[in-house]
């Protein structure tokens, strides 16, 4: 089933600091996303960009509220289900996260591995999305070899392998030029074409310049307004 | 081709990320397997085929006795006495004794043409000796490295001696019974041993129910009428096991580094798991179930332990019983040269194999399980926060 809109309740998250301190990352965000749609979140760094795209994700949980995925609460989710919930995503990190040891294809490769599908198709779907970003040439290359950029465009291919529903950046156009910001872009429109959601973090006025996004919001002081 | 489940190739994949780690892993587990393997089947192979070499052996052996010192036996009121007890299908004289060979001690034993149940124990490969001539164990003689050995060679006891011929060799399977063997006729064998016409060294016993033999033993006792001494195959089985039993105990020593190294493996397994946790934390990030983690966490431990512990398996067996092995017999028989190969019987090994491999491989097995459900149950935010990222 394609997913059609996520929904953010009042969520908050809150880290207990020193002593009886609470910081408030979040503080009762509401807001919707729906399918088709392409969402810039800004905001400056330590704003809770990153907090936010991975209680979208169920990498963590929200300390308040709750994320609804057409109707049903994500948040409250068994692990088993966050983790299938996850399945339907592609998430690039703030930092690529990417396994020594392997080369750029297998690194690419890897959420596809549990999936029942041979390892020859693995491969062919790791080529494609490497050349989606243009790194089909570095396909065998050993991820140490290569640049801070590069690394994350191949994180950005590994998001996107499994043709997820929803796709959720962070920061994925740093120490990328601006051509490779644009090829990004291009792609994530063509995902959102295809009916999914995409949500970029990040505080490179680049992509909020280049007036491609459905809606912008920025996070400041833990509320998440909309600015476009 | 078989479809081959892409999370296994996958664990190869991963081992091969770590080569080094990966073999060491996998020789210290063969290493232990083989190490534990060979002392139990080493002390099993020598009792199973010391139980098959006895199986035609008697029943009882009868000894005179004379002020504490064996004395020969006059066969024919021997026998006499010994058939006429009831329970004993026949009594056979035995002529045999140890006297210097050619590089050492050797057990002669007289033997005719005619004495069938000696060639049932011992059948040799041609025909039966006859006067001048000499059928020898495996070990009397050692074989030269183009393959020859001396066919004429001199036995000696105290100031009588005896040029024999060698016409042909014991098998070689029984060489742990007949590594010392040297088969003479009758009559060498008695000018040999000095053992005047009539007398035997001992009496061989059959009896018709072998479990019951110790029940006849107060008879037999009875029936003679000088002092003997009885000893029961039973009894002989229990002196071969014993002293194998203490000959092979320096390879249970081995056991307890074994063991030693077992508690490190699992350990290490434990670590190795343990230590991948930010992978794990990638890996559930990226949509991998519980399941898909603990699967692969086992697939990889599988890919190290099972051919660790075929091969180990291999190697114990075939140093256990890969027929003619001599070194048991250098290491722990105290042989210096010629040891005898041993053709050692397998029965139960694969049994004792399989429950050495599974004792090695179910707890490191085990030792992966529990951290790679430790973290693959764990807070993917969090193990995303260990160290490693890149």
């Amino acid at each position: 089933m394609v997913m059609d809109h996520i929904q953010i309740k009042e969520v908050s998250f809150k880290i207990s600091g020193p002593g009886e301190n609470e910081k408030t990352i979040i503080d009762h965000v509401s807001v919707d996303f729906e399918a088709g749609r392409m969402v810039l979140v800004t905001g400056a760094t330590g704003a809770g960009k990153s907090t936010f795209l991975h209680i979208l994700a169920g990498l963590i949980r929200p300390t308040e509220g709750e994320v609804r995925v057409d109707g049903k609460s994500v948040s409250r989710w068994t692990s088993f289900h966050r983790d299938m919930w996850r399945r339907k995503l592609g998430i690039i990190f703030q930092q690529p996260h990417l396994l020594t040891g392997l080369t750029v294809l297998e690194n690419v490769c890897l959420p596809l591995i549990p999936r029942k599908i041979t390892i020859r198709e693995i491969r062919k779907k790791g080529f494609q999305a490497l050349e989606c970003m243009g790194l089909a040439h570095m396909a065998g290359d050993m991820v140490m070899s290569l640049s801070g950029g590069e690394r994350q465009r191949i994180a950005a291919a590994r998001a996107i392998i499994s043709e997820p529903e929803m796709i959720l950046a962070d920061e994925p156009t740093a120490h990328q030029d601006s051509e490779n910001v644009l090829r990004l872009v291009h792609i994530l429109e063509n995902y959102k074409r295809q009916n999914a959601i995409v949500i970029l973090a990040s505080h490179d006025p680049r992509l909020a310049e280049s007036k491609r996004f459905d809606s912008c919001f920025r996070i400041e002081n833990g509320s998440l307004e909309r600015i476009e | 081709m078989k479809y081959i489940p892409a999370i296994w190739l996958w664990a190869a994949r991963d081992l091969i990320r770590h080569p080094f780690e990966s073999i060491l892993l996998a020789s210290a587990l063969a290493s232990v397997i083989i190490v534990a393997s060979v002392s139990l089947l080493l002390s099993q192979g020598i009792s199973e085929t010391a139980i098959r070499l006895l199986e035609h052996g008697p029943s009882v052996v009868v000894r005179r006795v004379v002020s504490g010192h064996w004395v020969p036996v006059p066969v024919e009121d021997a026998v006499r006495a010994a058939v006429s007890v009831p329970g004993v299908i026949s009594a056979r004289p035995r002529i045999w004794g140890v006297i210097n060979g050619p590089e050492g001690p050797v057990t002669i034993m007289g033997t005719s043409l005619t004495d069938e149940n000696m060639l049932k124990i011992h059948p040799v490969h041609g025909r039966s000796p006859v006067q001048g001539e000499a059928v020898i164990g495996p070990g009397v003689i050692s074989v030269s490295s183009n393959g020859k050995m001396h066919t004429e060679f001199f036995l000696v006891n105290g100031r009588r001696e005896l040029k024999v011929k060698v016409t042909g060799v014991l098998p070689a399977e029984n060489s742990m019974a007949v590594h010392d063997i040297v088969l003479l006729d009758e009559n060498d064998a008695r000018y040999l041993l000095d053992l005047e016409e009539g007398f035997a060294s001992d009496l061989a016993i059959r009896v018709f129910h072998e479990q019951e033999s110790d029940a006849i033993l107060p008879d037999l006792v009875d029936s003679f009428p000088w002092p003997v001494s009885l000893t029961t195959k039973n009894e002989t089985l229990k002196i071969y096991s014993t002293s194998t039993s203490r000959q092979t105990g320096l390879v249970y020593l081995a056991l307890v580094p074994s063991l030693l190294a077992l508690a490190l493996l699992v350990t290490a397994g434990f670590k190795g798991t343990r230590g991948k946790i930010y992978e794990a934390g990638l890996l559930k990030a990226m949509g991998w179930t519980t399941q898909d983690i603990v699967g692969f966490f086992m697939c990889r431990a599988a890919l190290i332990s099972f051919p660790a512990c075929t091969f180990g398996m291999t190697v114990a067996y075939a140093l256990v019983y890969m027929p003619g092995i001599s070194w048991p017999g250098y290491l722990f028989f105290g042989w210096q040269s010629n040891a005898p190969g041993l053709y050692l019987n397998s029965e139960g090994a694969v049994m004792v194999l399989l429950q050495i491999a599974s004792g090695v491989v179910v707890p490191y097995l085990f030792s992966n399980l529990w951290p790679a459900i430790e973290n693959a149950t764990a807070d993917p935010h969090q193990l995303l926060q260990e160290e490693g990222r890149w």
